[in-house]
């Protein structure tokens, strides 16, 4: 088998008043990628999610989500894997494809935020660290993320003033996207007015608490013509995970899983930094959005901000248009379902089905999901064929 | 002030120390045996939290840092500071140990 390729999406807008369900809010995206695809048959379906347990109560996705599709009786699997449980589930449908044992495979993620208090989600977020050493402290997961923060623009000597053009950014980019949660424009000096939520992070800084549901429809790049004109390729799908806790890192202003997914990601595809055309990453928190430029080779170590992001670079006009749909920040980030997000959209860009998002010829993007403290990374590479 | 020194566990074998009490170096796999650490370090980074999680009692805005103890591992807790006080690179001394928690203040 030659791989993988994408032939098929769907999505729900991201919502914090949404009234639908888990399994609601998934079929609706489920039924969109499957129509999408023109498939008739599925051979097996992958759930990703991080909080039902915690919040809805609600375990055993798999079933839970193949019944309300009315395709009971496929194999189902649910895969957690934090905040990255959308570009783990990704990463695992695709190695059911490769194995060559389902021909047609539905991965999608689905989480439901709205309706809870900020300390209860909190406090669910706070399961992708380890609750034994690390919880007791009082630490929430911004929290841990403002730490990082506070040392990157430290050490590095980033003003509050640079990194903040990543959530500006971002939210002008989702004023195109129709499924954005966030469709308002910002300033920089908004993001340093805003109120702060775990110093030095501001709440302009955060991704907001939404619901949402995205899933692709996966075969085989030999298959994926009978399907559609526009297949996209999984080039590359790779997997690393770091310590489960912050405080046991040497350097805390640097994600190695993250830059070990992506040099695997790299040679998989055999492809460099240099060949991507659209990029998606997990900027849950401003400062990570930085991180991740640097981490996956674009910048140099703390100078992300400086090289790309003042200059305008990553504008969608410019030449490394990032989160074009509006990035975590603004799209939103229903947190399990964040990953599969950005596979949707990548597709639609690299099948140019990106209406008012689209960047005109893009044919190659990379998405990096992040899971925990940098405990879990998934980075997808994407190819039009 | 002197500090209050911090139980924790390390590896008799590859001298891996934490201040979370394994009974299994996760390095090497080898019983660890109990030891104390001098409770005096610096603050490598520390944020405030001004919305904590359900169920933690207690009131924001409090202070938590990754601590690299002088003569010890890197171990992460509360600083009983005021935020305005707080800085990267502050000395700090080990008070004691609250619900799991442990608690410094400056030296």
């Amino acid at each position: 088998m030659s791989g993988v390729a994408v032939i098929g999406v769907g999505m729900t807008p991201v919502s914090s008043t949404s009234d639908k369900s888990l399994a609601e809010l998934f079929v609706q995206a489920a039924k969109e990628a499957i129509d999408n695809a023109g498939v008739d048959r599925i051979d097996a379906m992958y759930v990703g999610n991080m909080m039902s347990g915690f919040l809805q109560h609600q375990e055993h996705l798999g079933p839970l989500m193949a019944s309300a599709l009315g395709k009971e009786g496929v194999p189902t699997y649910k895969v957690e894997a934090a905040c990255a449980s959308g570009g783990v589930v990704m990463n695992v449908g695709m190695k059911a494809v490769l194995s060559g044992l389902d021909k047609i495979v539905v991965v999608g993620a689905v989480e439901k935020m709205s309706g809870y208090s900020t300390p209860e989600v909190t406090a669910g977020l706070m399961m992708a660290e380890d609750r034994l050493r690390v919880a007791a402290s009082g630490v929430t997961f911004v929290g841990l993320n403002g730490m990082i923060a506070r040392q990157y623009m430290h050490r590095f000597k980033v003003s509050h003033e640079i990194m903040a053009e990543l959530p500006v950014l971002c939210h002008e980019n989702a004023l195109d996207n129709p499924n954005a949660q966030f469709h308002k424009r910002i300033t920089v000096s908004d993001v340093l007015r805003s109120p702060l939520v775990a110093d030095p992070l501001r709440l302009y800084d955060c991704s907001g608490m939404g619901d949402g549901a995205a899933v692709a429809i996966l075969t085989s790049n030999e298959e994926a013509r009978k399907f559609t004109d526009t297949p996209v390729e999984v080039a590359a799908s790779c997997v690393a995970s770091d310590t489960l806790s912050l405080y046991q890192r040497k350097d805390i202003t640097i994600f190695e899983a993250s830059r070990k997914a992506a040099n695997e990601a790299y040679g998989r595809a055999k492809l460099a930094p240099t060949d991507i055309d659209v990029l998606e990453v997990h900027d849950a928190f401003s400062v990570l959005g930085l991180m991740a430029l640097e981490d996956l080779g674009f910048a140099e170590k703390g100078s992300a901000g400086a090289q790309l992001l003042v200059n305008g670079e990553c504008n969608r006009d410019g030449r490394l248009p990032l989160n074009t749909f509006g990035g975590l920040k603004a799209r939103g980030h229903p947190v399990g379902a964040s990953g599969m997000y950005q596979i949707v959209e990548l597709t639609l860009q690299l099948s140019q089905r990106a209406a008012k998002c689209q960047v005109p010829d893009s044919s190659v993007g990379l998405a990096q999901s992040i899971g925990g403290i940098g405990s879990t990374v998934a980075v997808h590479i994407l190819r039009r064929k | 002030m002197n500090s209050v020194n911090i139980s924790g566990v390390t590896c008799p074998k590859c001298h891996w120390s934490d201040f979370f009490k394994v009974k299994t170096c996760p390095l090497c796999l080898t019983a660890v045996t109990a030891t104390s650490f001098p409770g005096r370090g610096r603050i490598v980074t520390y944020t405030v939290i001004r919305y904590p999680p359900s169920g933690f009692k207690r009131k924001a805005p409090y202070i938590v840092g990754i601590i690299d103890l002088d003569d010890g591992p890197t171990v992460i807790g509360r600083v009983n500071v005021e935020p305005e006080k707080v800085d990267i690179g502050l000395t700090v001394n080990f008070s004691r140990e609250t619900a799991g928690a442990l608690e410094f203040v400056p030296a």
